[in-house]
């Protein structure tokens, strides 16, 4: 860059790439304190909106990156179960202000520092055997985006991968029959008394 | 002067400026990254908050001639400075914050539920090429966006530490996430027909014959238009603020800037959901059967579309909350699965 300057397009690109670094580091700080708060907060409310802040940072990397379908799904979905996240821990932990400065158990404790060190030696030795790069598959960027982003992940999840889907979708209803059925008072098998 | 031209101008003035304070050129580019992105969050955040106090003015209008009153009239033209006078009033008041508030959240809410509102206007079709940003997915994008305030409601509800607005919270949680999916199996068939998530090839596709102009096209409109003042919750939906129940439900306790920024984000969702309809079913920027196009018939039928979110709230009953629950899941969420069903099966056939 030179002074005084008229900006080119060599100026433009510099400064989209710093607009492009911030976004990233504001991202980062948010996705990286919502992860701490979400694990080191007592109170469950404060876990719940560390989680969103987590989920919603993750999306916005998933836009930089050039998925935006996977981000807008990752903000609709996620928006909506934590708001039954939140739902869940007033109307059934019913907490006050004493239960939350408890000391937690020890055996959870334990249990915990166990499964914690055992994630942190897998990650170790993940880091430890160097970054991972994945095999390239037969759709790159380029080839995405001449087709379009959202057609080319339909045609590929209801040709491809339509098994898999309709799996998914099946254990999904089973789950929803399950909630039906606890939330049903009285059951009528049968239709006898 | 163009926007390029614009921020050109904005580029130079800052790099100049870091120029004489000696920095290196590299310290230059970072500022004006900045630079530009403050100027642009700033200038979105002002219109915003113009666009919220006219349609404030507007609303009182609206109503006091509904009710056979003037509404304000005092302050500068047909009352026109009302509104000016009532945000400084509201930005001089005492901030109060209640003692027993959960004071992270309940200082956050106000500030959260404003991002949702500034995100959405990215995707605002002014006219033909006019579009901030026309995103691949941009309805898809509005949507999810428009998602997060719930979590913005729910953290005032909840952190006001207040049975009223814990009331207000909830129900709030329960009627969004109710009224979302009518709202976007509604947009279902017209994206179906257009073939296309964008704002631009679903209005571009409009551009003879609008969507409105055909029986799904009616039905999707009023399902759409039903859920989206559900989703913004402005009467016969304010359940979760119901004045005669809940004082005020989830902004029962705050004051001053915090209580403005809810009401500026209540009135520019309004326009949102306004502009959604307008570009969705109503053609966007075009008059219909080729009679032209301009972004003056956008703004036209996004203030209709105001219009007719007012002429609802000052003309209907308040719902009950059973009542409001039935009428989403048993009655516009049956009708919008058969419609898309409908054009499933035309698209199939003429094909």
């Amino acid at each position: 860059m030179n002074f005084p300057f008229i900006p080119d397009e060599e100026d433009r690109i510099m400064i989209e790439g710093y607009m492009e670094q911030i976004a990233f580091l504001i991202l980062a700080l948010f996705a990286v304190v919502g992860g701490l708060i979400t694990v080191t907060h007592r109170h469950p409310i404060y876990c719940a909106l560390g989680l969103i802040l987590c989920f919603l940072s993750i999306s916005g990397f998933y836009a930089m990156l050039g998925a935006p379908f996977l981000a807008a799904v990752q903000v609709i979905i996620y928006a909506g179960s934590i708001m039954t996240l939140f739902v869940f821990v007033i109307m059934l932990m019913d907490l006050t202000r004493e239960d939350l400065k408890m000391p937690p158990s020890k055996f959870s404790t334990v249990v915990a520092s166990f499964l914690g060190f055992v994630l942190l030696l897998e990650m170790l030795m993940i880091i430890g055997g160097g970054f991972l790069t994945g095999k390239m598959g037969s759709w790159t960027p380029e080839k995405v985006d001449s087709v379009g982003h959202t057609r080319v992940l339909a045609q590929v999840l209801f040709t491809e991968y339509l098994y898999p889907f309709e799996i998914i979708s099946f254990v999904l209803v089973v789950a929803l029959v399950g909630a039906i059925l606890l939330g049903k008072k009285k059951l009528h098998l049968g239709g006898k008394e | 002067m163009s926007l390029l031209e614009l921020t050109d101008k904005l580029i130079q003035w800052v790099s100049e400026m870091a120029r004489t304070q000696g920095y290196s050129p590299e310290w230059a580019g970072f500022f004006t990254a900045i630079a530009i992105m403050l100027a642009v969050g700033g200038f979105v955040l002002g219109f915003i908050s113009v666009v919220a106090m006219l349609l404030i003015w507007m609303e009182r209008k609206v109503s006091g001639h509904m009710q056979s009153r003037i509404g304000p009239n005092r302050v500068g033209p047909f009352g026109l400075f009302q509104s000016i006078a009532d945000a400084v009033k509201l930005l001089l008041k005492e901030d109060i914050a209640p003692k027993m508030v959960d004071k992270p959240v309940w200082w956050l809410a106000p500030i959260i539920i404003v991002v949702p509102a500034v995100l959405s206007f990215l995707c605002f079709p002014f006219h033909k090429g006019w579009i901030p940003l026309d995103l691949n997915l941009g309805l898809l994008f509005i949507m999810a966006i428009g998602s997060v305030s719930v979590i913005a409601i729910f953290m005032a509800g909840y952190g006001s530490n207040n049975k009223y607005s814990l009331i207000g919270g909830m129900r709030t949680v329960a009627q969004i996430i109710s009224y979302e999916v009518p709202a976007i199996l509604a947009i279902v068939p017209v994206v179906m027909l257009a073939g296309s998530l964008s704002f631009g090839q679903i209005i571009e596709a409009q551009s003879f014959r609008w969507n409105l102009f055909s029986l799904w096209g009616i039905v999707s409109f009023i399902i759409y238009v039903i859920s989206g003042t559900a989703e913004i919750n402005r009467t016969p939906f304010d359940i979760p603020e119901a004045e005669s129940e809940l004082v005020a439900g989830y902004h029962t306790e705050y004051s001053g800037m915090k209580f403005a920024l809810f009401f500026v984000a209540e009135y520019t969702n309004m326009v949102i959901v306004s502009m959604i309809a307008s570009a969705v079913f109503l053609g966007g920027y075009y008059l219909p059967f080729g009679l032209g196009a301009s972004p003056v018939w956008m703004l036209l039928k996004v203030f209709a579309m105001i219009f007719l979110l007012m002429w609802f709230r000052w003309t209907f009953p308040r719902l009950r909350v059973d009542q409001m629950m039935i009428f989403g899941w048993k009655v516009l969420l049956p009708i919008s699965f058969a419609n898309i069903a409908w054009v499933g099966i035309w698209m199939a056939l003429k094909l």
